[in-house]
């Protein structure tokens, strides 16, 4: 971040009235592969990789977390923060709260978590689940109304999908908007935002959300997240086809080019989603331990490229969700995202399930892949599982979200 | 007569028997590959495509049936206008006095290819009996009923009974669920509870409409519930749900559910 000028830093944070976001559209000739993927899996044929990749998958090694931290370091939200500051202050005049979007895993949360910590705005915690079945107001009566701004940056988690579960999130935005609440920001998944649509009154001001992060922002951005132990330049390759995708060094040239404008189109857009998976691929040669070089193909780059080689190990393959009758599955992921993750017993509540169906379901799930347990307890649909599951939502029919 | 007629056939050599045997064969084989691959298909993609592809089997059966007749005439009789109106005319007559009943449903199969009143996937009701279209034959139709029986209805119902589709060709149909309320209670209060037992329904197609309707009967408070469940063929999971959880949300709430049967008139004062 710090090498960056200001210029690059606002094109990478730009904080987009929802209609305007700019879905990363799939490289042609990975779209017309990943077509044919479908096409033979409708017929019950399995994938079969013809190529040989350039280095085989057992010849390479994941990396400790120490050092996937140094070369992925958490996303620094002070700019994005800044960029919301940016658009709050030119677009307030009048508007007492403002919403921002996005996408599970892309990281509006933490930004506006960033953005609060920066301009010390007071932060609200969702009301617990029994509190929102409970229909009290307790929760509401005890928001800080006399606070300079304030943020609740997970509207997606102060509502249920159930009869008495919507009561208490209507009231909020209609307090919101009237400007009894007074001035503050709401964040909320993209999931939440498609359904509360349809069953509440949202605020009138179109939401704000951060641009997609296209090929070209994720190769700044990646660039940005290798830290500063690296000292030697670090050049990240397919370890499919052996080409370079992203260099780091002193000139920072290089794009990413296709792959990680597929990885953009993969993630539609979403930063912290493309960042988990970019992580996940993360390879390194056992003789090498990621601190020397593959010489050959250093030599094929230039005396430039020479330095460590990270390997990309190939994108994981999306879980295979039994699609046709198995209308169970769809349920578990359509509550799961339209909550962003719930524990299992409220899962259970909400679904016209027995409950044990529904434990089956969320293990033949996790075990799959597509879920993941996160640490406070939520149960939500995994970054490799997210593409597979957003899929099968929409073929069979269920709403989906707008990104 | 008689005479025309045998005149109008030609000879068949065993040359001309093998190429009748082959169209037969041929056409019997694409009917079945038609009747086996579609809808093997159709079950494994969702929403109108399903549809499309469940319609296309009796329109595509229908076209290799009249390819393979229109392949097969010209070699078993002279084609001219003579001759043709003179066998057809036998045949029709035989038809008409012998099998009426099969030949009515023969050409209200066809009837029923062009105007689809029905076609697989369809959730009719026809003579009573209400189910899922899956299978449109030549003669007949076949529905799965709720309680997975196999009924089979002649096209020729098409003439004499109304067919009910509740889909028409679409992924999505209506749902009605009733509940009964004893009177004296807050109307406006029920409506909205049920209104939102069909939002935060997981099966509802959210894009379409809900809505309640209530009517007042001697006895309180009839309340329908209409929604459209996403897919036709969870409509009673979906009524299940609504009627479930649209009975917890009202007891929740201290609605009292009317029990009683309808009260009886007045007995008339005595004179």
């Amino acid at each position: 971040m710090d090498t960056q000028d200001p210029s690059e830093e606002l094109q990478l944070w730009e904080l987009v009235p929802l209609d305007d976001y700019a879905l990363p559209q799939t490289p042609a000739a990975r779209a017309a592969k990943a077509r044919w993927v479908s096409l033979r899996r409708l017929f019950g044929g399995r994938r079969e990789d013809v190529d040989a990749p350039a280095k085989e998958e057992t010849d390479l090694h994941g990396l400790w977390a120490e050092q996937r931290d140094g070369l992925v370091m958490p996303i620094d939200w002070t700019d994005g923060a800044e960029a919301l500051e940016r658009r709050l202050t030119k677009a307030d005049a009048g508007q007492s709260v403002c919403c921002v979007v996005g996408p599970p895993r892309s990281g509006h949360t933490d930004l506006l978590e960033c953005w609060a910590e920066r301009w010390v705005v007071r932060c609200i915690e969702p009301p617990a689940h029994e509190d929102i079945l409970s229909g009290g107001r307790d929760w509401l009566d005890a928001w800080p109304v006399d606070a300079h701004r304030w943020v609740l940056p997970r509207l997606e988690h102060c509502w249920l999908r159930h009869p008495a579960g919507l009561a208490l999130v209507r009231e909020l935005l209609e307090r919101a908007s009237s400007g009894r609440l007074g001035r503050g920001v709401i964040g909320c998944d993209s999931w939440a935002w498609a359904y509360l649509r349809q069953v509440a009154a949202l605020p009138s001001r179109a939401p704000l959300t951060l641009q997609a992060f296209d090929g070209l922002r994720l190769a700044t951005l990646f660039r940005a997240l290798v830290g500063p132990s690296s000292t030697r330049p670090v050049c990240f390759r397919n370890a499919v086809t052996g080409k370079a995708v992203l260099s780091i060094d002193g000139e920072q040239d290089g794009n990413g080019g296709s792959d990680l404008q597929y990885l953009a189109a993969r993630t539609r857009g979403s930063v912290g989603l493309a960042r988990e998976l970019w992580r996940g691929r993360l390879r390194a040669e056992p003789h090498t331990d990621s601190d020397s070089g593959d010489a050959e193909a250093a030599k094929e780059e230039g005396p430039d490229a020479e330095g460590t080689t990270i390997w990309l190990a190939a994108p994981p393959e999306d879980p295979v969700l039994t699609s046709g009758r198995d209308d169970e599955l769809a349920l578990v992921l359509h509550a799961l995202l339209l909550h962003n993750g719930l524990p299992d017993q409220v899962l259970a509540e909400l679904l016209p399930l027995p409950r044990f169906r529904v434990q089956g379901v969320v293990e033949r799930l996790t075990a799959a892949g597509a879920l993941a347990e996160m640490p406070d307890g939520r149960r939500r649909v995994s970054a490799a599982g997210y593409a597979a599951a957003r899929e099968l939502l929409r073929a069979q029919g269920f709403l989906v979200d707008d990104f | 007569m008689q005479e025309t007629l045998t005149n109008s056939f030609r000879s068949l050599g065993l040359g001309t028997l093998l190429e009748l045997g082959l169209i037969l064969a041929a056409a019997v084989v694409l009917v079945l590959v038609v009747q086996k691959t579609l809808p093997w298909l159709a079950n494994r993609v969702r929403g109108r495509r399903r549809y499309v592809l469940l319609a296309m089997v009796p329109l595509l059966r229908l076209v290799i049936i009249i390819g393979a007749f229109l392949l097969m005439v010209p070699r078993v009789i002279d084609p001219s206008v003579q001759n043709m109106v003179a066998v057809f005319g036998s045949l029709g007559l035989a038809l008409g006095f012998a099998l009426k009943d099969y030949a009515s449903s023969l050409v209200a199969g066809i009837v029923a290819v062009g105007e689809a009143p029905y076609r697989n996937g369809d959730w009719v009701e026809i003579d009573g009996v209400y189910g899922e279209v899956t299978h449109v034959g030549v003669r007949a139709l076949q529905l799965v009923t709720a309680d997975d029986n196999l009924v089979t209805i002649p096209h020729q119902k098409l003439w004499t009974d109304p067919v009910s589709n509740a889909n028409n060709g679409g992924p999505q149909l209506q749902c009605a669920v009733d509940f009964h309320l004893r009177p004296g209670h807050d109307g406006a209060l029920v409506a909205s509870a049920l209104y939102d037992v069909a939002l935060t329904s997981p099966l509802l197609a959210i894009e379409r409409a809900v809505a309640v309707v209530a009517e007042e009967q001697p006895w309180g408070t009839r309340y329908r519930l209409r929604a459209y469940p996403i897919d036709a063929r969870q409509q009673f999971r979906f009524m299940t749900d609504l009627t479930l959880r649209g009975k917890a949300e009202l007891l929740r709430l201290g609605m009292e559910f009317a029990t009683t049967s309808p009260a009886p008139d007045p007995e008339p004062p005595a004179s």
